[in-house]
């Protein structure tokens, strides 16, 4: 039966992106297709674009992204905890306290180093 | 308590014109019934509530909004669609050509999967047990189940819409890099840092649901909630949802979060290089993305359309299933459309929220709350779930301070991080 329930979504992830691609599949049949240099250049400010666009960033970005694997991975602790949790009694919930303190050290010390600070 | 995957095929030979079925064919019928919900209610729905939006953003502004084509320009998005599918299709020249096609496309993928585990209703009011069917036993309302309106039950229900939603990060990050355009880069880097921002509070405000029923299945959520009232009546549950649909708003990139596609900065932030039919996507998956999650805060909350307090229509001798279908599904329309109407007047109200208080709001504030609010639910369990008879005082006696110092000390320690003096620019 689990198998048949993701078998239904499986069918609705084909059918869903049939469904993204049909109305572009009528735009391409009924729209107008007029394309000029001008007309297709990256839109900047009305003249054609400086420089390269695909550059470095700062690296804060990749310092969130990476921020986000930590908590990410966290939820992934958390989830099963919390099915199981009636089962488990107290002990369990001292032992995800502690973790959750472990994981807001982790928060405090990137904190501290500036990690969080955008600007 | 009986929730996962074979309930399907159990409640199906629930009902009398089933009873003697093949199992597929019942499962094939129901499948086929839902994807006609998806596939033709959804957009219509979405089309409706880009109208609503207009019509309340005007009145909001002192203006009156779409007035012309038909009735109160009921017929406004229908013009827009035949606007929209007749505008010409300009793809830079310097574009990631499959990149640029397959952003939209993903965005709404991910808007579509997320509905499928969504329970509308119930699709029986008889008690589903692993050996057959019975009315459920008044006597012993524990063991009370009834099988969700919904197109699959999967075991692991919320953890699969979560999952699906976060593919919108990479839809939206694919768009704004395949245009080779500063602003979508910009936009998108942007979006990207938010939306995975968000989606730590998003998650972990969702903890202290799963931990009361035991369950990732959204039948089981909604069943619980039948047994025990909403989810949203307790210190834990009111702090989840309000977290909730704040994250839920910036990962949608509703205003006052809508930094990836601020209009004044960045043109139109990571879908700047995109016209017609496949900007129109964007716009159909970012509106799909708001019903999927006042949906879900709706069935994870909210009761789903369950009444407040009372079990009626789904007491101990349940009304018929239309009508406890109406009821239901005029309950969730209810709840949806407030909280859908919420983001509208956010829109109307709030300013955009600078970068930096943008991230420190969610680093700073959401997730310390949010860890706070899972000890908090566990003490709330311990006294309201756990025990045979439910010892709501204590636990609202035990667990409303907790919130009220967890909330005042995340707001304390938010206030402490941003007011620290910036350091120098070291970087540009």
């Amino acid at each position: 039966m689990i198998a048949l329930n993701y078998g239904f979504i499986a069918i609705l992830l084909v059918l869903a992106i049939a469904f993204a691609l049909l109305p572009l599949a009528i735009a391409g049949l009924i729209a107008p297709r007029r394309p000029s240099r001008d007309k297709n250049d990256i839109y900047e400010c009305g003249l054609r674009t400086q420089g390269e666009t695909w550059v470095r960033f700062r690296v804060q970005y990749y310092i969130v992204a990476l921020l986000f694997v930590v908590f990410d991975i966290e939820t992934v602790f958390l989830y099963p905890w919390a099915v199981s949790y009636g089962g488990l009694g107290t002990f369990a919930l001292v032992e995800m306290v502690i973790f959750l303190l472990m994981l807001a050290v982790a928060l405090v010390y990137a904190w501290a180093k500036g990690v969080l600070r955008w600007f | 308590m009986l929730a996962g995957p074979s309930s399907l095929l159990l409640w199906a030979q629930a009902a009398p014109a089933f009873r003697r079925a093949e199992p597929f064919a019942i499962a094939w019928t129901w499948w086929l019934a839902w994807l006609g919900v998806l596939f033709l209610v959804f957009p219509l729905l979405v089309a409706y509530t880009v109208w609503a939006e207009r019509k309340a953003i005007g009145r909001f502004q002192a203006r009156v909004g779409p007035n012309r084509v038909g009735p109160l320009g009921l017929l406004q998005p229908i013009a827009d669609i035949f606007k929209l599918i007749s505008k010409e299709d300009i793809v830079p020249s310097a574009a990631d050509r499959w990149v640029h096609l397959l952003a939209p496309v993903l965005l709404l993928v991910a808007a579509f999967l997320g509905m499928a585990v969504i329970p509308f209703g119930v699709a029986a009011t008889t008690k589903v047990v692993p050996f057959g069917v019975e009315r459920p036993d008044p006597t012993n309302t524990r063991d009370w189940w009834f099988p969700g309106l919904s197109a699959v039950d999967l075991p692991s229900g919320l953890l699969y819409v979560v999952a699906v939603s976060s593919l919108a990060s990479l839809g939206l990050f694919l768009a704004g890099w395949s245009g080779r355009n500063k602003y979508s880069l910009i936009g998108a880097m942007r979006g990207v840092a938010q939306l995975v921002s968000y989606e730590v509070p998003q998650v972990l405000a969702l903890v202290p649901v799963i931990l009361w029923t035991g369950s990732l299945s959204l039948v089981a959520i909604f069943n619980r909630q039948l047994d025990h009232g909403w989810f949203l009546f307790s210190p834990p549950g009111l702090v989840g949802f309000v977290v909730f649909v704040v994250a839920s708003l910036a990962e949608v990139n509703r205003t006052p979060f809508d930094i990836p596609e601020a209009e004044s900065e960045i043109i139109a932030g990571y879908h700047t290089e995109y016209s017609g039919m496949r900007w129109a996507l964007f716009f159909l998956a970012e509106y799909m993305g708001m019903i999927l999650v006042a949906c879900l805060a709706t069935v994870v909350f909210l009761g789903g359309g369950a009444l407040p307090f009372i079990r009626w229509p789904l007491g101990a001798t349940p009304a018929p299933l239309l009508v406890v279908n109406i009821v239901l599904v005029l309950g969730f329309a209810v709840k949806v459309a407030l909280i859908i109407f919420v983001m509208f007047w956010a829109r109307a109200t709030l300013p955009r929220v600078r970068v930096d208080r943008l991230m420190g709001f969610a680093w700073k504030f959401l997730v310390p709350l949010c860890l706070l609010n899972i000890v908090i639910a566990a003490v709330w369990y311990e006294c309201v779930h756990r025990p045979e008879t439910p010892r709501l005082l204590l636990g609202w006696a035990l667990s409303a301070p907790l919130t009220l110092l967890a909330i005042a000390g995340s707001a304390w320690a938010y206030w402490l991080g941003m007011s620290a003096a910036p350091p120098e620019r070291t970087q540009p």
